[in-house]
């Protein structure tokens, strides 16, 4: 039994209704605005040049900056083009919006899980939170 | 028009949340859990035992933070953890939170496949997964 790829075995969990009230939750999501607003965010997000050069400025400021830490060299210019190149980059329309509607969509992930822990009297998010690698 | 469908769409998906909650709630994982759970609850001496063991780890990784654990109160708490770990009650215990977060796993899969959202990360509190 597949969900958007994942594998819900009913025998092991004792129902099969769990994969199909899934893939209703899903599908729900999915055709939510904050979601389908992020999803859009983020395919504007990846695919666009300006943001992609930007990165690379960030990226290569930063760079610049550990090699003059790594040599004690203390170059105040290096430090306000860093500020510069962070500022376009968080100023950039796209990068914006996709902070912006990752930000709407997380809050509905969170009230979807705070719905189903008044259900469980368990905080299931909070059970797979503490499983993570960070 | 559009604030009424953002409404409208977030109470269905808090009812499908709802639903799907009250499935997982008739899962045998579940209710495994919840027996395992009570029979937790209802041994008071077994809770105090481990309330106690906790809190002697606890004092004794703040002893070791600072560098002066003493070694045979780090083994003996070690010995006091393995004996535990044989007991009938938490071996069930523990057997049957995994398989609840097992299954809390793969719905949690589901939903960041469904959105791009990682859901662990969204239900984290602010400051980081880990905060």
């Amino acid at each position: 039994m597949s969900t958007s790829g994942t594998t819900i075995d009913p025998s092991r969990n004792g129902l099969a209704a769990v994969p199909e009230r899934l893939r209703e939750l899903v599908q729900a999501l999915r055709v939510a605005p904050a979601i389908a607003r992020f999803r859009a965010a983020e395919e504007r997000f990846r695919g666009d040049e300006d943001v992609r050069a930007l990165q690379a400025r960030v990226r290569a400021c930063h760079e610049q900056l550990q090699r003059a830490e790594r040599a004690n060299r203390h170059d105040p210019r290096l430090f306000q083009d860093a500020r510069e190149a962070q500022a376009l980059l968080q100023g950039h329309p796209a990068v914006a919006e996709f902070v912006a509607s990752r930000q709407d969509a997380m809050d509905l992930l969170r009230d979807v899980n705070e719905a189903m822990t008044e259900v469980l009297g368990v905080d299931l998010g909070g059970s797979v939170r503490r499983a993570c690698a960070c | 028009m559009a604030m009424t469908q953002t409404v409208e769409s977030g109470a269905a998906v808090r009812e499908r949340a709802r639903a799907l909650a009250q499935t997982i709630e008739q899962s045998e994982a579940f209710r495994a859990y919840k027996v395992a759970e009570a029979a937790l609850d209802a041994d008071a001496a077994l809770g105090s035992t481990l309330a106690a063991l906790q809190a002697r780890d606890q004092e004794l990784g703040q002893s070791q933070a600072w560098g002066g654990a003493d070694p045979t109160e780090v083994r003996a708490v070690q010995q006091e953890w393995q004996d535990l770990a044989t007991n009938p009650i938490l071996v069930a215990h523990a057997a049957a939170r995994e398989n609840l977060i097992a299954l809390f796993g793969e719905v949690a899969v589901g939903i960041t496949e469904g959105t791009g959202i990682d859901f662990g990360s969204a239900c984290a509190p602010a400051g980081g997964c880990c905060g």
